[in-house]
């Protein structure tokens, strides 16, 4: 009986040869999306499974909540005591360690290249197992000159020599000992160390612990991490650290900061904050992701489930003779779910081959573009991985079901009766074909609808709501807290092709963002984030001021002068600010001045008078507020320059600038980037989202077209007689057109009913995970429609001309 | 035997009701070769369907060799129907993806018979209706009158107690009509009961009893002359 199933499948197969291509690439085309959206998922969901024991491993965090109904900021990083107190206060932690980021020029022979560094305490590699290929990496950091690096360091600066016991200078001043090689990490982690030095070595700050004793407030900056004694549970801590905080810091600063722990496995999928190892990944990203591939296989599985009953009709015949000659409905269905296991086998095969095809580019994709963040790199060795050849081998049968089941049930269904007079197939059948039809519709207009708005938002994020022109700027980084000096700028701003020069401490980066807490009046105090900045730092990124004026050397109390802290200072705030601090507007807040609140371990005026207020401008992801802030001119703390280019001659300009920074800046290799570059790495997650949405929306499309096409000769065959008698009757080409046109149009208005408001109910949910965002534009749902309506027109167009260009005596004689 | 009484058949819509059978009383022997005519839409095909239990009455008794079968289900109609019942179209009805020995073997894949007696029996009725030499063509090969000898092969091979044919040689040209009757003429002869719907006089005169079918009843019913 098989035999005889599988030579009618086949041969059936051969026969009908256009429409069987179409099912099988459809189906095929759906599963390789879906497959590597779903490796892409199983890479997420996978993060440092390579550590042994990395269940009991978690990161510290933390949230700073300056008021009630304000929104904080949050970092990735903890404070300096933090590992120690933790370890103090509960038996529980086995282990707890720190590692610090620096960027130093490191030296070996004539090779020197500027490298992030961590810094860890020695007990980090006893806690964060990682493979080792030379070296004792447990004890590794134990000395003060020892470090542990990745193999493709070791390349890097020996060669194919061992690196074992070989000399690395970092800073040109401090000779470490390669104490241990450990294989390069894999993409899949959080951490993306290269280069691991002792914290005991002098220019980590983990060895200042006396500098850092007694002295008030919070140092933020230093990775946390701890891990449990086997058998703890971390609910337990986690319930205890508002006490923890109030046992460690003092009253102002366990009000304000909160302590989050995080599983290492999830650190990346925690809330993004600042000065990540990594880029973080949104779960909703991720959900999304996955909702996108379950939708685009399910189009494809309408695809398949729809030209299949479409087929009934010409398998009425074989079915009633079948039946006639004793096949019971069992035997049918089992033929036909045969039937469809050959087709997803046949798919499943030639998907795996496409998704083989496509990784390099997929991965591509997800690359960075970073050597300081390995972008995800997804496999795909189902030789070799058992889980996943298992899983290629259930997601057959599950899809043999559920492409299968509905044609099994209703071919099965023929009456043989009906089947055998002239082959007639329940009517049903199309209706159900239709539903399928508006639902695929339905999904495609909501794919297209959220492609828009996460490529408007994306957009939106990276142009006109970052608030400032950052046209062609390139950054600048020195390492030494006095940065830039005069003459070094001069000599930037002088170079043909520099349309202008600034510097900052931090901004308008993240990085080095310091926090103070002011008062004003008997308001309550507020958290401002505190950063120094040149005179024309405003101007030079095109803020205006809302209130006041910008800081100016025509106004001698605009420049800080650590000499001189008994005067007030003149500052500027952000709009964030002003609210923060109570005040009924920018105009309201000038003039007023806002006292330090608490000590600081260096010496700063304690009355800050606001000269001016300007908008607010994202430094972070603008999934989070922008954070209430105050602007001070600092000249002695220009380690972030802003350099403007005028586009024209950047090669040149760029030659140059290196040219000034061998003459005249720090003594280790150039640290510059162009500012998109900040912005890009921020925003990764959103902008990989956009790419592989807007591909998989392509996918989407194509399975459509593909599905309407098989459709439509079909629709074309079995409305051959009715076309051919309407046009006896006095049709012409452009009637019989309208009405093959009119009849596959409306399944996408019908579906527009269905897409509109759950396709805008869901981006507004995505949409709610930004503090600043695109406004929903109320056309773009028709536009979607419209979209779907040219795809479905366009691709059934050239058959329906064909049909309605037929002679009707031929299709009359058809009959 | 089967004895059909008062049986009724209505084909409804939401708008229409066709009554195609209305009253029809008709016992036939077995072994009997039966002729039943009529003119279009008398209900002789819908006749066929119920004698051959793809279709059920809406009204009335119908025994099928002293089994009540008229209200049986699906699963009941569909084993006696594979025990018992073979059936030819008039448009032959082949599977074209099928080769003549694999499309007779089809009848035979649903009654549990094993692949080599089912081979067996394969060749056997093929050489019967002088077909084998075929056996490995597919239907869109053969001539209409070697279409249908296939498909009187495919109804003979699982040894039915009934042969029904509806029409058998209307699209044959008179010689391959003539063979195809003389395959069931002497089909009936060795003791299967064969009921034929036709058209032709002719035809109907090889029978042993024609009935005639008017409006959905039974006009009259001619015995054929010893």
């Amino acid at each position: 009986m098989l035999r005889n199933y599988l030579l009618a499948t086949l041969r059936n197969l051969a026969r009908n040869r256009v429409v069987s291509v179409i099912n099988v690439v459809g189906l095929a085309i759906g599963i390789a999306a879906a497959l590597l959206i779903a490796l892409y998922l199983r890479f997420q969901y996978s993060f440092e499974s390579f550590i042994p024991g990395h269940e009991r491993i978690y990161r510290v965090s933390i949230e700073s909540r300056s008021s009630p109904g304000f929104p904080g900021a949050i970092w990735d990083t903890a404070d300096y005591w933090t590992a120690e107190r933790l370890r103090n206060d509960y038996p529980e932690v086995e282990y707890s360690a720190r590692l610090q980021d620096m960027w130093f020029s490191v030296r070996h022979g004539e090779l020197e290249f500027h490298e992030q560094l961590y810094a860890a305490d020695p007990d980090f590699f006893r806690m964060v197992r990682v493979r080792a290929i030379a070296g004792d990496l447990s004890t590794a950091l134990d000395a003060p000159d020892g470090v542990v690096i990745t193999r493709k360091i070791a390349k890097k600066y020996f060669g194919d020599e061992p690196a074992l016991g070989k000399r690395l200078e970092v800073a040109r001043n401090f000779p470490m000992r390669v104490a241990a090689v450990i294989e390069d990490l894999p993409s899949n982690s959080y951490f993306n160390f290269r280069i691991v030095v002792s914290g005991k070595a002098k220019f980590s700050t983990l060895s200042m612990a006396e500098f850092f004793r007694g002295r008030s407030g919070v140092a933020f900056g230093y990775h946390t991490f701890f891990s449990l004694r086997p058998g703890a549970r971390i609910e337990k801590l986690d319930a205890d650290m508002p006490a923890f905080m109030k046992r460690n810091y003092d009253a102002e600063t366990a009000r304000i900061l909160v302590l989050h722990l995080y599983r290492l496995a999830d650190v990346h999928l925690s809330p993004p904050g600042r000065w990540p190892m990594s880029p973080p990944v949104d779960p909703h990203t991720l959900r999304t992701l996955g909702l996108v591939g379950l939708l685009v296989i399910l189009l494809a599985v309408i695809n398949f489930v729809n030209l299949m009953t479409a087929r009934a009709t010409q398998r009425a015949t074989e079915i009633g003779v079948r039946k006639s000659a004793g096949a019971g409905r069992g035997d049918i269905m089992l033929q036909f779910l045969g039937e469809a296991f050959l087709y997803v086998i046949a798919s499943m095969l030639l998907a795996m081959a496409l998704v083989e095809i496509t990784l390099p580019w997929f991965n591509a994709m997800l690359d960075t573009g970073e050597d300081i963040y390995p972008g995800a790199t997804v496999m795909f060795e189902y030789w070799r991985d058992p889980h996943l050849a298992g899983g290629l081998g259930a997601a057959a049968l599950l899809l043999t079901v559920l492409a299968g089941a509905y044609p099994a049930f209703v071919m099965s269904a023929f009456s043989p009766a009906s089947a055998l007079r002239r082959g007639a197939a329940p009517g049903g059948a199309s209706h159900v074909r239709q539903a399928l039809v508006i639902v695929q519709f339905a999904a495609l207009i909501g794919l297209a609808f959220a492609t828009l708005v996460i490529h408007r938002q994306t957009t939106f994020a990276m142009n006109e709501g970052l608030r400032i022109n950052r046209d062609q700027v390139v950054l600048m980084h020195f390492n030494e807290p006095t940065g830039a000096s005069d003459g070094f700028m001069d000599a930037i701003a002088a170079i043909p092709g520099v349309r202008g020069v600034t510097g900052a401490a931090a901004l308008p980066t993240n990085y080095n963002v310091s926090a103070l807490t002011f008062s004003y009046g008997g308001k309550p105090p507020a958290l401002l984030q505190f950063g120094a900045t040149d005179y024309n730092f405003f101007a030079f990124y095109g803020l205006e001021p809302l209130a006041g004026r910008l800081p100016s050397r025509e106004f001698g109390t605009d420049l800080f002068n650590p000499g001189d802290v008994s005067r007030d200072l003149s500052v500027t705030l952000n709009e964030s600010a002003v609210r923060q601090l109570g005040f009924k507007s920018p105009q309201d807040a000038l003039g007023k001045t806002l006292n330090l609140f608490g000590t600081v371990p260096f010496p700063i005026p304690t009355g800050y008078t606001i000269a001016g207020v300007v908008p607010d401008f994202p430094i972070d992801s603008m999934r989070g507020a922008i954070q209430p802030s105050m602007y001070i001119v600092d000249t002695t703390q220009r380690r972030i320059l802003s350099i403007r280019l005028d586009g024209q001659r950047i090669p040149e300009a760029l030659a140059a600038i290196d040219e000034v920074w061998r003459r005249m800046g720090e003594p280790h290799a150039v640290s510059r980037w162009f500012l998109e570059q900040y912005y890009h790495r921020m925003y990764l997650d959103v902008l990989q989202q956009r790419m592989v949405l807007t591909t998989l929306s392509a996918v989407a499309v194509f399975l459509a077209v593909l599905g309407l096409f098989g459709l439509s000769i079909y629709t074309a065959q079995r409305r051959t007689k009715e076309i051919g008698i309407r046009k006896v009757m006095g049709a012409d080409t452009g009637n019989i057109m309208t009405l093959l046109l009119w009849a596959f149009s409306k399944p996408v208005l019908w579906a527009s009913l269905i897409a509109w408001p759950l396709a805008a109910w869901a981006m507004n949910r995505w949409l709610e995970g930004f503090a600043y965002r695109v406004p929903l534009g109320w056309w773009w749902l028709p536009l979607a429609t419209l979209g779907a309506l040219a795809v479905a027109l366009l691709t059934v167009s050239t058959q329906s001309y064909l049909v309605a260009r037929a002679s009707p005596a031929g299709a009359l004689r058809y009959e | 035997m089967l004895k059909l009484n008062r049986i009724g058949k209505v084909y409804r819509t939401t708008e229409v009701e066709t009554h195609a059978l209305a009253d029809i009383d008709l016992e036939i022997r077995a072994g009997e070769f039966l002729a039943v005519m009529g003119p279009s839409g008398c209900g002789k095909s819908t006749l066929l369907n119920i004698l051959g239990l793809l279709d059920s009455p809406s009204r009335g008794r119908y025994e099928f060799f002293g089994e009540d079968v008229t209200s049986l289900g699906e699963k009941q109609l569909t084993a006696v129907r594979r025990a018992a019942i073979g059936f030819v179209f008039q448009s032959f009805n082949l599977i074209d993806d099928l080769s003549v020995e694999e499309n007779v073997e089809v009848a035979l894949l649903y009654r549990d018979v094993p692949a080599r007696e089912r081979r067996e029996r394969v060749t056997a009725a093929l050489e019967r209706v002088g077909i084998a030499h075929r056996a490995r063509h597919l239907p869109q090969q053969l001539s209409g009158g070697q279409q249908q000898r296939v498909a009187v092969a495919r109804a003979l091979v699982s040894n039915p107690k009934v042969i029904l044919a509806d029409e058998p040689t209307g699209n044959l040209d008179t010689a391959n009509g003539n063979a195809v009757l003389d395959l069931l003429t002497s089909i009936s002869k060795l003791g299967t009961t064969v009921v034929m719907v036709t058209h032709s006089l002719t035809h109907a005169a090889v029978a042993d009893r024609t009935v005639k079918l008017l409006d959905g009843r039974v006009a009259s019913e001619t015995q054929l002359a010893a």
